[in-house]
């Protein structure tokens, strides 16, 4: 018998299992705690604006809204709701791209606009509101969300169509991913350079992120597309932990790892440019999400991707109710206060990673 | 030959542009055997390991089973095969059993136990249930290569593949590893082990695999391919292979070749 047969008994084998059974409940327990707090975020910030509403007529005209003083109804309905709604759809879809990217690119510092997504954004963004080229059959309103939407998933279909023919590995990919950004970054530039001065304010605005762009046929568009990617990215989760093993590890286990991450690049795109199409730029959500999650519930990615997705919902419900109240009757955007929030917390992430 | 048996034929592999090992064809290898891997640094040993496991896309045969394991999709190969890579990532934030579980769920389980006793059983087997719960990034060398040789078994795969499994080991280890692999062998199952301690690997192997420059420099028994002529042809050393006391085949190093001092 060797000595490894003779280290632990029984009692150490129900133990451990028994631990394990105590993490996965405080997992569990968390989850509750995160989802509290987003629905009073959720209620804090559908009561936040200028017009000063109580809680009682804002509860009541989102539970019976044809009950409401129509005035109240109207400002809950069609300003203040899309935009609590869109914090929630896009810090939920950022975060979960930012979780998965982080680990098909096995990079922490990754996010889902590591790969130059923002900059196709922002290019096709750029077409639209500079020369007023868009693809055909979009309509008028949908403009620039439509080219935002489309040149991001487009850029990414052009890198994995890239990853397939040659067969790159994560580092190649991302220094394909960091030659887009470069490329797109220099062709905003030009169409900038050539914009009239109205055309350039635009574009600026729409860099900078705002909620107050959600309307509600854009939202169940992104509602939409989060409700058909989540399910293939929690049917991925132990694929996806295993791959926190290593690559090599993860094939011989039996991963497909080319096809896991493509499929996992196609669902990344999909949930930033239908994010990017409905608010803009929005930074550090897709990074802080993630590594928030990390320090709350593991690496576990049946418990990191829906967590990571759980953070980053919460943290832009707090930084949209935050961008209405930071100064009073303007509306910061929120790309603007999602960094100013995001920056700190990652500065702190940084240096508890630093102590032993 | 056998369905147990594993045949390797006319194997070759590499990266874009360079070939690492070239046409390697070895006798073919029975079940309850483990064979070790010797040979200079950059001999190819690791890439015949990634090429028979799959992990390397390689041309040739490699028959298991019945079935050629280049040709199968990376879950039917899976079923068949555990692999130790060399390398095991350190800032992984999943602990040991996590880690466990992963395989288990991905790779599909032969077992009807619960996965979740499976995993700690394998975890008790490999001594290592103090730090099941711990994450990778706070393990020890070590203490990982031995979570990832439990990784490596936890399927119960008929066919081991481990790619210096004591490289980070100390002594005491040492042995208890290469005991487990001999323990888990002997159920009719085969291991191939990447070593670079010659001693260690003509205690421990049925058989002795020397490469050098991507080729097969020799083959067979230890007596037989642990040779003084070949160790001058493969390491460019003057050795001496003795047995010990207890009849263990040992290398003693006099020096290199062409250097007239004695020892180190």
């Amino acid at each position: 018998m060797t000595r490894f047969e003779t280290t632990e008994g029984p009692g150490e084998t129900t133990r451990i299992i028994a631990s394990y059974r105590t993490l996965l409940h405080r997992r569990m327990v968390l989850f509750a705690v995160l989802v509290t707090a987003l629905c009073v975020a959720f209620l804090f910030d559908v009561c936040t604006g200028p017009a000063a509403l109580p809680l009682k007529d804002t509860v009541s005209a989102i539970l019976y809204p044809a009950a409401s003083p129509r005035p109240v109804a109207t400002i809950i309905w069609d300003v203040r709701l899309p935009q609590s709604v869109a914090a929630v759809l896009v810090g939920l879809g950022l975060a979960l791209a930012g979780a998965e990217m982080q680990t098909v690119l096995n990079n922490p510092l990754a996010s889902p606009f590591t790969l130059g997504v923002s900059s196709a954004a922002v290019f096709g963004a750029a077409l639209a509101i500079v020369l007023g080229v868009g693809f055909p059959g979009i309509p008028q309103n949908w403009l620039v969300a439509g080219n935002a939407f489309l040149f991001a998933f487009g850029s990414m279909l052009l890198l994995q169509s890239l990853v397939r023919l040659r067969g790159l590995g994560a580092d190649a990919l991302i220094l394909m991913g960091i030659a887009l950004f470069f490329t797109f970054n220099a062709l905003v530039a030009l169409l900038q350079f050539v914009a009239s001065q109205e055309a350039l304010q635009q574009l600026v605005f729409w860099t900078l992120g705002s909620l107050s762009r959600a309307d509600w046929p854009k939202l169940a568009f992104v509602a939409l597309v989060v409700s058909i990617v989540i399910p293939f990215s929690y049917l991925a989760a132990w694929k996806m932990t295993a791959l926190r093993l290593g690559e090599e590890r993860a094939q011989s286990m039996g991963v497909d790892v080319g096809r896991l991450r493509l499929a996992s690049l196609v669902r990344i795109s999909l949930l930033t440019a239908s994010a990017m199409a409905l608010v803009g730029t929005v930074g550090f959500v897709g990074l802080a999400g993630p590594h928030i999650a990390r320090l709350l519930v593991g690496e576990d990615h049946r418990f990191f991707l829906p967590g990571s997705a759980l953070c980053g919902a919460l943290i832009l419900t707090i930084a949209s109710a935050i961008s209405k109240l930071a100064v009073p009757g303007v509306l910061i955007p929120i790309g603007i206060v999602s960094a100013a929030i995001g920056l700190p917390v990652f500065l702190v992430l940084i240096l508890q990673r630093g102590r032993p | 030959m056998s369905a147990d048996e594993l045949v390797i034929s006319s194997l070759s592999a590499g990266y874009p542009g360079r070939d690492v090992i070239r046409a390697i064809t070895l006798a073919p290898i029975r079940s309850g055997q483990v064979t070790a891997l010797v040979g200079p640094n950059a001999a190819g040993k690791s890439t015949l390991l990634r090429a028979i496991s799959g992990v390397l896309p390689a041309t040739g045969d490699v028959l298991f089973k019945g079935r050629n394991l280049l040709r199968l999709s990376p879950r039917s190969r899976a079923a068949l095969l555990g692999f130790m890579p060399q390398n095991v990532p350190q800032g992984a934030g999943l602990s040991v059993l996590e880690g466990m579980l992963s395989a288990l769920h991905v790779g599909g389980s032969t077992s009807a136990d619960p996965i979740i006793d499976q995993a700690v059983r394998v975890l008790e087997q490999v001594g290592i249930m103090d730090i099941a719960l711990r994450p990778f990034s706070g393990l020890s060398g070590g203490q990982r290569q031995l979570a990832s040789l439990a990784q490596s078994i936890v399927r119960s795969p008929p066919l081991l593949l481990l790619d210096e499994p004591t490289s980070a080991l100390d002594l005491g280890h040492q042995l208890d590893v290469m005991n487990l692999v001999r323990a888990y062998v002997a159920k009719d199952r085969i291991a191939i082990v990447v070593l670079h301690d010659l001693s260690f690997a003509a205690r421990w192997a049925d058989n002795i695999v020397v490469m050098a420059e991507g080729k097969l420099q020799a083959a067979g028994p230890p007596e037989s391919a642990i040779t003084p002529a070949i160790l001058q042809s493969v390491y460019g050393v003057r050795a001496r292979v003795e047995r010990c006391s207890r009849g263990c085949l040992q290398v003693i190093v006099d020096g290199r070749v062409g250097d007239s001092s004695e020892g180190a």
